[in-house]
């Protein structure tokens, strides 16, 4: 009410909010009951004590707010992160107050309007400093996460009660699906297969590729001495890729909704496979629903299919003849994997081109099915 | 010390302050009290040497089994003390406190023990303010509350650290003190933030709206007992309290100097003796007149024409709790304020309450005591009023060597007032003033005083010359009271003690009214220590002051403060706006001066004046919109903000000596491909430091430690190059 009332308190108690302790409880009934004691003696020394324990109370309102003032906070968050692995996440913490310090802060960060708390506090933020805290960012599902801001809590001078502040940090992070191991079957199959293409690429290997002027992050292993003497610049040996393996990856999204844990599941297992091509340096090439990837590699193209996981959404079969999927780019001189989260028979014709499909069991375990020539 | 030792200590000292209140209010057995030392000198040792140190203090345990039944016993003891032996519940429970306190004291190992212990200290102190008045409560309350801040920061502190090493939070830099040590500044912040408290404590005390309502409360008992203020006071009753130094009452004289001669406080008037004792049959009371709202007006007695008397004195006085209603002043009061339920007055002057107040009473009186006319001085014959001769002439069966005595002292007066002075003076010079009397049961003790012992104390003086004169037809009365003579050098004020009761006389004129004489002799203090006495002057003050500010604070002072703020508030503003109004006036007048002055002949110097005013004005306005005092308000760069600048600057610095200077225009980047051309092989530290600067400079990165020691490492590179 007040704060609607008035611009005064509005402004006092901007993203402000009180949680009263254990410790702070009981002292909030001390105090009622001296002030109780107070008001029906009159003993003005019941007085002295009630405005002794009210005193303390003041104190521990204006201290912790002259903690939470003028911090800034800055929050750094890796670009994507996969479900059920934990992702570090960097605060940078920056006292601005000239002559004050800060004590115990705690922050939380607010999803959906929750505080979840990351067990990081600072005990001590001299005036004009900073500090880097890391944590551990553990995203549950896959999709978007998003972190609407984060709260700085403060239980300083007292305990008595925490006061928070909410300081607005909106920041969203991609979160892949889950990364789970693949049977080792599956993955030495893969690891012994692949087109061999004649593409030049980048990657690692002894025949020179390219020469390029050196970027920080580069191995300093590859300089090439004689040209940067030669042009005073510091220079980069590329090599070209020894191997030119390409995969194609197929994933219908059609499941019913009954079988949520098994389409989430098939996802992973299409992540999984990405990611261990990508490690491999494969040229991959992936169908996700009616979103396509070309042939590539790399780091972005990688991070684009996953975004592409993270996002797909499974969609209702009406039955299966109806349950068409759209045009396929054209997988020749590649291996082609499709994953099928609901194995349906029609939906399976669909994908008689692939070399392998995967599909689930009851119990959620990989169980593929070679169509080509080369699987075993 | 480090934080977990202070951490005791302070909860120790904490419970120290709360027992110390108990043992100084309450009736604790004397093994109670010194139980409770012990262990807390013990658990003092404790902290301070370490059990390392001293094993055997280790060993002063007892087992959680003793421990329960000592409790278990403790409390079946309050339970028959209450209901049984002293039926008082605080006292009971006050010595049950005490024997929780010992038991936490002995067993401080949990984090709730240590909220036992605090809970226990907080319900002492409240016990023993309900006990108490007294002025070492502030002591004990200070330091309380020092302890209370100290113990609060430091189990917060200490349980953040315990949380932090049981894993439950992760610190994330170096705690508050160095390490978990206590640093002189932590220690200095600490105890201002307790001078921070006690102030608001203050503050609040005053400002929070007080309300009694008295439910459950509990009387004080009975005041201080005294004697000569009763309808009936037998002679030499006096004598019994005149070694007693309890204090009656304490009188400020705010707006008067020092009264030359005694001081007296008037209490009680009597008209009638019987020989042995002394009472008055005008005792009929009526209530005075309450206009306006606590002032008592008092109409004037005895004479109707008497024009003069001294200035009026004002005093203020503070009346402890006494088993009398009376209340006292200087003679001739006529007029009675405060904060009391009413206000009776007899025909003979003295005042009254309704009924003996059970605390301490705050009242201001002013008097006029009247003066004798030069007309009655020298007149031969007075004609008194005959209820004046009614009253005040009664004599009881006297031996006829009383009115011989007083004719052979009174035979050169030729005026009543010669002869009244004739008389004092002979009581003056003649007796001598003593305390050491023999408790006879005599029939006739005036003439035994003026004529076998010829000793005796003020009211053997005084009935002797009240008798003296009313044998020869002067009308007087005794009157009972206090002379004030201790004089508080610290507090200004007068203290009235219970030896200081006195009798006097008044005697009657009919012009003037009635009179006073004092026929005792001044008696010979007795030699004290100056330097005890100044002390406990001092004492006395604060004490006065205690009361005063804390204990008698109420809602009627919070109203004076308010109303006193409100009008200091309206002067204030009275001033200003005249003060204001009169500048203004002076400045528009020297304006209007200047102006006709100038306006024939000085157009350069008004042209100069106009253009002087308007730059001020354009400053001012600059000024506004710049605002440049955001900067001092401690926008300060952040430390990694300074240090990457600081950095960059120490390159630019550097290549400027090699002949490379940054022009004004180029950008950081450009700057580098600058070097490049210039100066190929430093260009390569050149971008990397200047990357740092623009990612913390302008991308508001964060600086880690490998950053800063990478910096420095290109820094030294860069100049190795040089």
């Amino acid at each position: 009410m007040w704060r609607n009332s008035s611009p005064f308190f509005s402004w006092l108690f901007r993203n402000r909010s009180l949680l009263f302790t254990p410790e702070g409880i009981r002292f909030l009934i001390f105090t009622l009951a001296v002030g109780v004691a107070a008001v029906n003696t009159g003993n003005n020394l019941f007085y002295l004590l009630l405005a002794m324990m009210l005193s303390l109370t003041v104190m521990s309102g204006l201290l912790s707010e002259i903690c939470l003032r003028r911090l800034e906070v800055r929050r750094q968050l890796p670009t994507y992160v996969f479900a059920n692995t934990s992702a570090p996440v960097s605060l940078f913490v920056v006292n601005r107050k000239r002559y004050l310090p800060s004590f115990s802060l705690h922050f939380f960060d607010v999803v959906d309007g929750h505080d979840i708390d990351r067990k990081i506090s600072v005990a001590h933020m001299a005036p004009c400093s900073s500090i880097l805290v890391t944590y551990s960012l553990v995203a549950r599902h896959r999709g978007i996460y998003r972190l609407t801001g984060l709260r700085v809590a403060t239980p300083f001078p007292f305990g008595l009660f925490q006061k928070k502040t909410l300081i607005p940090l909106d920041a969203t992070i991609t979160v892949c699906p889950e990364l789970i191991p693949l049977p080792a079957a599956l993955s030495h199959v893969f690891s012994a297969l692949g087109q061999e293409q004649g593409l030049i690429r980048r990657g690692p290997g002894m025949a020179l590729y390219n020469l390029r002027e050196y970027h920080p992050g580069d191995d300093s292993r590859a300089i090439h001495w004689m040209t940067t003497a030669r042009t005073s610049k510091l220079m980069i040996k590329e090599t070209e890729a020894e191997d030119q393996q390409r995969v194609t990856i197929l994933l219908s999204l059609f499941s019913p909704e009954t079988d949520e844990d098994n389409f989430e599941h098939a996802v992973s297992v299409a992540a999984s496979l990405l990611t261990l091509f990508h490690q491999r340096n494969y040229f991959i090439q992936a169908v996700i629903g009616d979103d396509t990837f070309f042939f590539a590699t790399g780091e972005d193209h990688y991070t684009e299919i996953l975004r592409s996981l993270a996002l797909c959404r499974s969609r209702e079969p009406l039955r299966s003849e109806a349950t068409v999927h759209g045009p396929r780019p054209s997988a020749e001189d590649s291996l082609c994997i499709a994953i099928l989260p609901w194995a349906d028979l029609g939906v399976k014709e669909q994908f008689s081109d692939a070399d392998c499909i995967i599909t689930l069991d009851g119990n959620k375990q990989v169980v593929y099915e070679s169509r080509s020539r080369v699987l075993p | 010390m480090s934080l977990d030792r202070a951490f005791y200590l302070s909860s120790i000292l904490l419970a120290g302050a709360a027992f110390g209140s108990l043992a100084l209010t309450a009736d604790v057995p004397t093994w109670l009290l010194a139980l409770g030392a012990v262990t807390y000198t013990v658990c003092l040792v404790r902290i301070v040497t370490g059990t390392e140190q001293r094993p055997w203090l280790a060993a002063v345990r007892l087992s959680p089994v003793a421990w329960n039944i000592i409790l278990l016993t403790a409390f079946a003891e309050f339970w028959i003390d209450v209901l049984w032996i002293s039926q008082e519940l605080l006292s009971a429970g006050i010595r049950f406190l005490i024997v929780l306190m010992i038991n936490k004291l002995f067993n401080l190992q949990q984090r709730r023990d240590f909220l036992h212990l605090y809970a226990i200290s907080l319900m002492a102190v409240l016990a023993s303010a309900s006990l108490t008045t007294q002025v070492w409560y502030a002591p004990i309350f200070l330091a309380y509350l020092f302890a209370g801040i100290w113990t609060l920061l430091l189990y917060h502190l200490t349980k953040e650290r315990e949380d932090a090493a049981t894993g439950t939070s992760h610190i994330a830099s170096g705690t508050t003190q160095d390490g978990g040590q206590i640093t002189s500044r932590f220690f200095w912040t600490t105890n201002g933030m307790a001078v921070c408290a006690v102030c608001l404590t203050l503050s609040i005390f005053f400002i929070i709206p007080r309300v009694g309502v008295g439910l459950l409360q509990k009387n004080r008992g009975e005041g201080l007992r005294t004697t000569g203020f009763s309808e009936r006071v037998d002679l030499g009753v006096m004598g019994s309290i005149k070694e007693d130094p309890s204090i009656v009452m304490r009188v400020e004289l705010p707006d008067s100097k020092l009264p030359k001669g005694n001081f007296y406080l008037r209490g009680m008037a009597y008209d009638h003796y019987n020989g042995r004792s002394w009472s008055t049959h005008l005792s009929t009371r009526r209530p005075l007149n309450e206009k306006p709202q606590g002032t008592f007006t008092i109409r004037p007695g005895g004479s109707q024409h008497s024009k003069k008397s001294s200035p009026e004195i004002r005093q203020d006085i503070v009346l402890e709790p006494l088993d009398t209603p009376v209340l006292f002043g200087a003679p001739g009061a006529s007029s009675i304020t405060g904060d009391l339920m009413g206000v009776q007055s007899d025909s003979m002057g003295a005042l009254f309450l309704p009924f003996p107040p059970s605390n301490r009473t705050e009242y201001t009186i002013r008097s006029r005591s009247a003066l004798l006319e030069l007309q009655e001085q020298s007149a031969t014959l007075l004609t008194y009023p005959e209820f004046v001769r009614q009253h005040y002439l009664q004599l009881p069966p006297l031996s006829p060597q009383v009115a011989e005595l007083t004719h052979g002292v009174a035979q050169d007066g030729h005026t009543p007032y010669e002869i009244v002075t004739l008389v004092r003076d002979h009581l003056l010079t003649t007796y001598r003033y003593s305390l050491d009397l023999e408790a006879t049961q005599s029939n006739t003790p005036v003439e035994d005083f003026l004529f076998i012992r010829k000793t005796g104390y003020c009211e053997h003086y005084a009935t002797a010359m009240i008798l003296m004169l009313r044998s020869i037809g002067i009308p007087s009365r005794l009157v009972t009271g206090f002379l004030a003579s201790e004089w508080n050098k610290f507090g200004n004020y007068y203290t009235v003690r219970q030896r200081d009761a006195h009798a006097w006389v008044e005697v009657y004129f009919p012009h003037s009214g009635w009179i006073t004489f004092d026929p005792t002799p001044p008696v010979a203090l007795a030699q004290t220590n100056r330097w005890w006495q100044s002390v406990e002057g001092l004492v006395d003050s604060i004490r006065l002051q205690w009361d005063r500010v804390f204990i008698q604070y109420s809602a009627t002072d919070q109203l004076a403060v308010l109303q006193g703020v409100r009008e200091g508030g309206d002067v204030l503003r009275n001033s200003l706006s005249e003060s204001l109004a009169s500048r203004l006036g002076l400045l528009l007048d020297r304006f209007r001066t200047t102006s006709t002055a100038m306006a024939p002949v000085n157009v350069k110097q008004a042209a100069f004046m106009l253009v002087f005013m308007m730059t001020g004005l354009l400053l001012l306005a600059a000024i506004l919109l710049k605002k440049p005092w955001k900067n001092l308000r401690g926008e300060r760069a952040p430390a990694h903000q300074v240090f990457a600048v600081r950095v960059y600057g120490q390159m630019t610095a550097f290549l400027e000596t090699r002949g490379i200077r940054r022009s004004a225009h180029e950008t950081p980047a450009e700057f580098v491909r600058h070097v490049e051309r210039e100066w190929a092989a430093g260009s390569f530290c050149v971008r990397k430091l200047t990357d740092l600067y623009c990612r913390v400079r302008f991308g508001q990165h964060p600086v880690t430690s490998e950053d800063v020691t990478a910096a420095q490492h290109l820094l030294d590179q860069l100049q190795n190059l040089g």
